[in-house]
């Protein structure tokens, strides 16, 4: 079954890359969508059904932490598995995301990373694996 | 080199060889010619700037191995910049909980590309905290760590175990 994904990130090479790996570990990517910051991630909640979302912390407008909170907060997307793609280094920051329900993953990261935690979130198993 | 230099000698090496396939080589230094240069403010317990400058004929091999483009494919002039801006705000996440503690929380600031001549330089014309020039294949790469606080206020051992 495809997977709708929603990945926030204020550099859209980043995006490219997180999209590029989620279609290279084999993962059925259904409808991509993007956006550059939290308040434009929420808008595209709003607007399509999304399974994860790939949230960065740092960006202008809204960051990915207050963009986790919003979305905690609503009853439709409470439960959303998010993934933060971070170089967010902090372990308090990563502990109060963590408690949050937000799995990790730290930039640079490896393809295999982003697809181990993903199989993690969704149950998703590769044949490559 | 002082301990903070080590740290953004290793996390530089570390951040180039896992995002863009980079590898510095020993022997740094000559003539870098054209340069393009980015800043990545933070604030926190520790509060500054980190300048990032690159030989400008690096961009395209830097966008190009990040995206993971095939030879021959174009790149548009955003990809390049976006590229090297996600790169100096990689090292510049990545090395602050090296020169400060893990435990830390900072906010790093939206990279910012800066023009020719208009670099930054430390409050009071003190000197960087650290500065380092790695040189690679694909070009030289030119970081140095500027803090608002004195120097004293950057742990001596900072980076020793990074």
């Amino acid at each position: 079954m495809a997977i709708n994904v929603l990945i926030v990130d204020d550099s859209a090479v980043v995006r490219a890359m997180i999209l590029k790996t989620l279609r290279a570990s084999g993962l059925d990517v259904g409808e991509a969508h993007q956006a550059a910051n939290g308040r434009a991630g929420i808008d595209q909640l709003s607007q399509h059904w999304v399974d994860v979302a790939f949230v960065d912390i740092n960006m202008p407008v809204m960051n990915g932490e207050e963009m986790i909170d919003q979305v905690r907060a609503n009853p439709v997307w409470a439960d959303l598995p998010i993934i933060v793609v971070s170089t967010e280094g902090s372990e308090t920051r990563i502990e109060r995301l963590q408690e949050k329900g937000a799995r990790f993953v730290h930039k640079p990261f490896s393809p295999e990373a982003v697809r181990d935690v993903l199989g993690e979130m969704l149950g998703v198993m590769h044949e490559s694996d | 080199m002082n301990p903070t230099e080590k740290a953004i000698r290793d996390v530089a090496e570390e951040t180039l060889a896992s995002l863009a396939f980079m590898f510095p080589m020993e022997d740094a230094g000559g003539d870098a010619g054209e340069m393009v240069t980015a800043t990545v403010g933070f604030s926190g317990p520790l509060a500054g700037t980190l300048i990032v400058s690159a030989g400008a004929e690096m961009l395209d091999p830097l966008a190009a191995n990040m995206l993971g483009l095939d030879d021959g494919e174009a790149l548009s002039g955003d990809q390049r910049l976006d590229a090297f801006r996600e790169l100096a705000n990689v090292i510049c996440g990545n090395l602050l909980p090296v020169v400060a503690s893990p435990r830390d929380v900072f906010n790093v600031h939206e990279p910012q590309m800066v023009e020719p001549g208009q670099t930054p330089t430390a409050p009071d014309g003190r000197a960087p905290a650290g500065q380092v020039e790695l040189a690679m294949d694909e070009g030289c790469l030119r970081l140095a760590l500027l803090l608002d606080a004195s120097p004293a206020a950057v742990p001596a051992g900072g980076g020793s175990d990074a």
